[in-house]
């Protein structure tokens, strides 16, 4: 059974109780997350700006937040989408996205999933290259993250791409991490 | 063959499963208190909803005002008469809740503002959509 065809919307009542039971940890997570999208749209909007809009339009109806997901994803989720719709507004924006992903001697070209429509590949490729440079001179993280794009789940990372040295892993892993979340607080 | 896997679904992976301790240890690090951030959350959360709130009353006070039949209370400008008489004639035909057609029964005296506070509650719950 395909679980996303059993989602169903929560009620305004469940997402208003739903954010307002989140811990200060979880809506921290968010904060960052909504910043994700709005710095890789390049959105001149804050992530509490962001935070209203999908509150707005989940109330009045216009998005929806599924009730299979983790809240904190679905908001992740929605408020990249409500950037997104923001920053393909401008006239001839597509026109320039295309002409990024048609650069075939764009190294991060290769690793985005061409099957996705042009604005999200264009989302994606943004996002790839700030973290392909975060990792540039790190080896050990520079593997991770290619692992990791390339479907590896996490007993093959530690099997395949670090040959069973757990410890190396672990290290790897948190300073993915903490890099990712320092690069994406930056201004 | 694996697909490629989406690096936004792995950024946001990521920042979801951080420990507090290594979330906050960022925020410091960046100059930013992770109290504050949570205090910006709800100023958020809590302005949202309230422009939301006002955005409806003033929509509704619109249509009111207008005489148009898309109010959210269109109950009350579809039937003729106060909104008591109209919840009276709900309750004689057996289509309101029971807790009003009791209240009635009783003799209980509604007000006429209660009486168009509950006919706007039972439009939201739908009770007037089969109404001709």
């Amino acid at each position: 059974m395909d679980a996303r065809t059993d989602a169903k919307p929560l009620t305004k009542d469940e997402f208003l109780d739903g954010m307002k039971s989140l811990s200060s940890h979880e809506k921290n997570k968010i904060m960052l997350l909504l910043k994700v999208s709005t710095d890789m749209y390049k959105l001149p909007m804050t992530s509490e700006e962001l935070l209203q809009e999908i509150v707005c339009k989940v109330l009045e109806g216009n998005r929806h937040i599924p009730n299979n997901i983790p809240l904190i994803l679905a908001i992740a989720k929605v408020g990249k989408s409500i950037a997104h719709g923001y920053s393909v507004s401008t006239a001839g924006k597509l026109t320039a996205s295309q002409v990024i992903i048609n650069d075939t001697e764009d190294e991060t070209v290769q690793l985005i999933d061409s099957s996705q429509n042009v604005e999200d590949q264009v989302f994606e490729q943004q996002l790839l290259k700030r973290v392909v440079n975060m990792c540039k001179g790190d080896e050990d993280l520079c593997k991770l993250v290619l692992a990791k794009i390339e479907g590896f789940s996490a007993t093959e990372l530690r099997s395949k791409v670090f040959n069973g040295d757990d410890r190396l892993y672990e290290r790897t892993r948190k300073r993915f991490q903490r890099k990712l979340t320092t690069e994406m607080l930056k201004d | 063959m694996k697909g490629l896997s989406k690096i936004e679904d792995i950024v946001f992976a990521e920042i979801i499963n951080m420990s507090e301790s290594d979330l906050n240890s960022a925020l410091l690090e960046a100059g930013l208190s992770p109290d504050e951030q949570t205090r910006n959350f709800d100023a958020a959360l809590a302005e949202a909803s309230l422009t939301f709130r006002k955005a409806r009353l003033s929509k509704e006070q619109l249509q009111i005002s207008k005489g148009t039949q898309e109010s959210t209370t269109s109950s009350v400008l579809r039937f003729a008469g106060s909104a008591l008489e109209q919840l009276k004639t709900l309750a004689k035909k057996g289509n309101a809740p029971e807790g009003i057609t009791l209240a009635f029964r009783e003799g209980k005296s509604i007000s006429e503002e209660e009486a168009k506070q509950i006919i706007d509650d039972l439009s939201e719950l739908g009770y007037f959509d089969n109404e001709k």
